[in-house]
């Protein structure tokens, strides 16, 4: 009995000292800083869910309204052809000026602006 | 007996002291490091000033024949780039003054009105036009045609520079910094262009401005360098409301300088 009780506090112990061991992974924070590299987003997935949300309202920007049409079909020509991005100058980009500007207020998050502003830095790809 | 449960005892506390050590290295674990975009920066210390005496090395002269001014946007609005160039351009700040016809084939006025500071830009400055009814996309239908009607100007008459307001767009600094994300700069300038509209509108437009460093010509006795200006313009800003190319423009100046 004693030597059962022993060798189940030893693997008791045992368990809880490897179980309790871990490595934290340190994910980076959420990009904020306009000057750092700049991160990869999708359009489709990232940036325009994102525009469609909180811009593509009624009587706002969609079709026939205000321009850029920010719904999701419309809005990757609309604001990349239609001159509101700057691939050469990105913080020249009316769609940047805007969201950072009047339109804060509907882009409230900063991280939500930096990938806006990520994805004009790394092309305006339409990926 | 008792020596087993010793033994065992102890072997157990090694194993199980050994797997706690091996299996707990109270070290975090963090993302590898993103790889560096930063942008290693060096400026040199060129100055290149105008000049249009043939011979004299310190006097640097516009190459036109070797420079161009390019520009493409999306066709429809939706396709790939339709693309373009003008054939006559300048250095020159087209004050309203000179903003007539000339009658001549060559350049009508002196390409003079830059300066390039390689380590000082704000004392780097340029202004120039390009004449639109001298626009080629390699369709003469559409260059003489369209184009022409589009830009609200009238087509070319031979033996004639048109240096008018409806037949220019010109750009002016106001401003040139260093670019903190390349080894370039920022240059801020007014471009002025009446497009389809009835009277010029200006417009503060920044570019991103390059440098190709003064070269000794392999060969010969004289030295060449380059600028490159890079900016987009948005056409409807001018008064151009067509769908036939996007409102975005790109627009990419090559200009090359030399000594002779």
């Amino acid at each position: 009995m004693k030597r059962f009780l022993i060798i189940a506090g030893v693997f008791i112990v045992m368990i809880v000292g490897v179980t309790s061991c871990y490595k934290d992974v340190v994910l980076p924070k959420k990009g904020t800083d306009p000057n750092a590299p700049p991160v990869q987003y999708s359009y489709k997935k990232d940036i325009a869910p994102l525009l469609n949300t909180n811009c593509a309202l009624s009587g706002c920007h969609v079709a026939g309204v205000q321009a850029p049409n920010l719904e999701t079909a419309a809005s990757y020509n609309s604001l990349v052809n239609g001159g509101f991005v700057n691939t050469i100058i990105p913080s020249q980009s009316d769609l940047y000026i805007m969201i950072n500007g009047n339109m804060q207020v509907h882009i409230p998050d900063a991280a939500d602006r930096q990938k806006v502003y990520d994805w004009i830095r790394t092309g305006a790809l339409n990926n | 007996m008792k020596r087993f449960n010793k033994i065992l005892m102890i072997a157990l506390i090694l194993i199980s002291g050994v797997g706690l050590v091996v299996s707990c290295t109270h070290k975090n674990d963090p993302l590898p490091a993103s790889v560096s975009t930063a942008v290693k920066i060096s400026h040199g210390k060129h100055i290149h000033l105008a000049g249009m005496t043939l011979g004299d090395t310190s006097q640097w002269k516009f190459d036109k024949v070797h420079s161009a001014v390019n520009w493409s946007s999306p066709f429809l609005e939706v396709g790939a780039d339709l693309t373009g160039k003008f054939n006559q351009f300048g250095v020159v700040d087209l004050k309203d003054a000179l903003m007539q016809t000339y009658n001549t084939t060559r350049q009508p006025l002196p390409d003079t009105s830059w300066a390039f500071y390689e380590n000082e830009p704000a004392k780097t400055h340029f202004a120039g036009y390009i004449q639109t009814n001298q626009v080629n996309t390699g369709e003469p239908g559409r260059d003489g045609g369209c184009l022409i009607t589009t830009f609200g100007t009238t087509k070319i008459v031979a033996g004639t520079q048109n240096l008018t307001a409806a037949n220019v767009a010109h750009i002016k600094t106001t401003s040139v910094v260093f670019d903190p994300l390349s080894n370039g700069y920022i240059a801020t300038f007014d471009f002025t262009w009446q497009g389809g509209g009835s009277a010029p509108v200006t417009q503060s437009i920044s570019g991103k401005l390059t440098y190709i460093p003064e070269t000794q010509v392999p060969g010969a006795t004289y030295s060449d360098f380059g600028l490159k200006l890079e900016f987009q313009i948005n056409k409807a800003d001018f008064g151009v409301n067509n769908t036939e190319v996007a409102d975005k423009v790109n627009i990419v100046v090559n200009a090359n300088f030399n000594n002779k």
